[in-house]
């Protein structure tokens, strides 16, 4: 009892927020996704990781690896062969829908109309070709026909195909109670074992099927049947009757409507209820598991330094943290997702002795800070200040003997440095660069480079980092 | 009684001015009489310092700021006139800025010459400076040169 009210009252506000948010993604994913083809496959991907984990944590090494292989090409072939699937479930509707609605229902079809017109069609041989789309897409198979967007009624479809009507060839296109549109040109089916007696409106009709869900409706010209294909399936319709309950089978219309709208609302309920289950079940594996510590060295971040001051020097330029949480948790953690910052706006010129507290951590959430070495952080600060350095020639080589080197002249004089102040005070001169005696045979000029001595000073803006030497020689 | 106290207080008063002049007068005749400071006439002047390779017969040889380690020593010379008094200047040798070496020289009135000498080696090859001070750690001047290998 103790401990589950010592973990209840650790659960933070942002552990609630963070299983509220992932739940509804996942609920909301269900709620777009349910009754596709990607969505079965999904949840498939979803048993094989399961499967995975499973293999991880008995030490199946292979199988685990063989798994996690299978998912990621998994992953990527629902992303390719559903394409159409997860494009029309985003494109066809607003971001609202996608984020809060129910997916509404369209507009209802009016099947009756449909099927008395396709059977008048029939009986005056009249050649015909209705589609009525499933979930998927269809714009990059159909061939897009004449824009129509008329509300069905039987006098317009029995037009759209009469045989002296322009538009009468292709195909009729349904959505909801509207001919969306006519004249759409269907892919050929490449079924060879189609019989001979179906002509191209056939082969149309089953090659769209076939490439996606929708039921396309097929009236024969020479034989005055109604045929319907969907998927690889071509069934002949003998009645108005079969035919309306094929209809209503595809496109989800139900007699008793409010008990379906209660089922479904029950659905969505249960589906919200797993979604938070799943949620929470994963969130516990993941952050609750306290089974593990890991040790991190994280580089010290300095920050907020005086701009007047200069850091000098620090006792530790990174710590060592040992976190304490899950195995899973601590396994997923990057170096990069630790932080240790320490603000330097209170520091002051000289040492500076930091206790590094969990006020200078940031860490992901779910795990905790169990020690962390060296406890306490000294930094040193300095002023920064300008100070100007006479410049000297640093010979190096050999001059040829039956010379001296007289003297030489630095222009200019002074190097002026910008630096800590106690950096500043350590030197006295400024060096050049090495400069090579063996080639001087008589009176000269060269340039140098300033050799800076450490890497806390600059050259003071403007100054040119090379100096003048004009150097007198003598024979001995 | 009270005039006679009176009288007694103006005598004291007078008594006491006439002291306090006759001592301001004797101090400015002191002031007057004294010789003027050395300072004024005379310091210690530094009027020649130079590197050299060697000193011969109390002259600097061969003036450079190069030095073959090869060569053996380094020589620091310098010369002061007039010297006022009996004194102490310093020849402190650095290498890079480091100390290297202190020589404390005693200069004697009128005029000194004196220096200081190091021998080299060839780890000594590098930039090296000496800077010549006054008793009192003043810099009179700074000699840099090289030694090379």
């Amino acid at each position: 009892m103790q401990k589950i009210l010592t973990f209840i009252f650790s659960i933070r506000w942002q552990d609630i927020l963070d299983i509220a948010f992932n739940s509804y993604i996942l609920f909301r994913l269900y709620a777009l996704f349910r009754g596709t083809d990607a969505f079965r496959v999904l949840i498939g991907i979803a048993f094989l990781w399961v499967l995975e984990r499973m293999a991880v944590s008995m030490g199946l090494i292979l199988t685990s690896w063989m798994i996690e292989g299978i998912i990621a090409v998994a992953a990527l072939i629902v992303i390719v062969v559903f394409r159409n699937e997860i494009r029309s479930v985003f494109r066809a509707r607003n971001i609202w829908t996608i984020l809060w609605d129910l997916p509404q229902k369209q507009a209802k079809t009016p099947i009756d109309i449909i099927t008395e017109s396709v059977y008048e069609l029939a009986q005056q041989h009249i050649g015909a070709l209705i589609v009525l789309p499933g979930r998927e897409d269809l714009e990059e198979v159909v061939q897009k026909g004449v824009p129509w967007d008329g509300k069905i009624s039987s006098e317009m479809i029995k037009s759209i195909f009469w045989p002296n009507n322009p538009v009468h060839d292709g195909a009729a296109i349904i959505r909801g109670n509207r001919v969306a549109e006519v004249s759409a040109i269907l892919p050929l089916s490449q079924r060879k074992d189609l019989p001979s007696v179906y002509g191209t409106r056939h082969r149309a009709a089953a090659g769209l099927a076939e490439m996606t869900d929708a039921m396309i409706i097929v009236v024969s010209e020479e034989k005055g049947t109604v045929t319907i294909t969907h998927g690889t399936d071509l069934l002949n319709i003998s009645s108005e009757r079969d035919l309306k309950r094929v209809l209503k089978g595809h496109l989800g219309i139900r007699e008793d409507q409010t008990r379906y709208l209660k089922k479904r609302r029950i659905e969505m309920y249960t589906a919200a209820v797993v979604s938070l289950l799943i949620i929470c079940v994963v969130w516990f594996s993941i952050s609750r598991g306290f089974d593990a510590i890991k040790t991190f060295d994280i580089p010290i971040e300095y920050a907020d330094r005086n701009p007047k001051l200069e850091l000098l020097t620090t006792s530790a330029t990174s710590v060592r943290l040992y976190l304490r949480g899950s195995r899973a948790l601590l396994s997923s953690i990057r170096p990069e997702q630790i932080r240790i910052r320490i603000d330097l706006s209170q520091a002051v010129s000289g040492t500076n002795t930091f206790a590094i507290t969990h006020d200078h951590l940031s860490i992901p959430p779910g795990l905790t800070l169990k020690e962390v070495r060296p406890m306490v952080v000294d930094v040193t600060l300095d002023e920064r200040s300008q100070k100007g350095f006479p410049a000297q020639a640093d010979w190096a080589g050999k001059l040829p003997p039956r010379l001296i080197l007289v003297r030489s002249i630095i222009t200019p004089q002074k190097v002026e440095l910008i630096g800590p102040r106690t950096i500043l005070d350590s030197i006295s001169t400024i060096y050049t660069a090495p400069i090579l005696l063996n080639d001087i045979t008589r009176t000269g000029k060269t340039d140098a480079k300033v050799v800076i001595p450490s890497a806390f000073l600059t050259m003071k803006p403007g100054s040119k980092d090379k100096v003048a030497v004009e150097y007198e020689v003598k024979e001995r | 009684m009270k005039t006679q106290q009176s009288h007694t207080s103006i005598g004291f008063l007078i008594a006491a001015i006439l002291l306090i002049l006759s001592l301001s007068a004797r101090a400015q005749e002191n002031d007057a009489a004294r010789p003027l400071p050395p300072e004024t006439t005379a310091s210690l002047t530094l009027v020649r310092a130079i590197m050299c390779e060697g000193i011969k017969e109390f002259e600097p040889q061969t003036e450079t700021i190069l030095f073959s380690a090869t060569l053996g020593e380094a020589v620091c010379f310098t010369a002061f006139d007039p010297v006022p008094e009996k004194t102490e200047i310093y020849h402190n040798w650095f290498k890079r800025d480091v100390p290297d070496a202190k020589f404390k020289l005693t200069l004697k009135p009128p005029k000194w010459a004196s220096f200081s000498r190091i021998r080299l080696r060839n780890s000594d090859s590098g930039p090296w400076r000496v800077d010549i001070t006054d008793a009192n750690g003043r810099i009179l001047q700074t000699l840099r040169f090289s030694v090379t290998e």
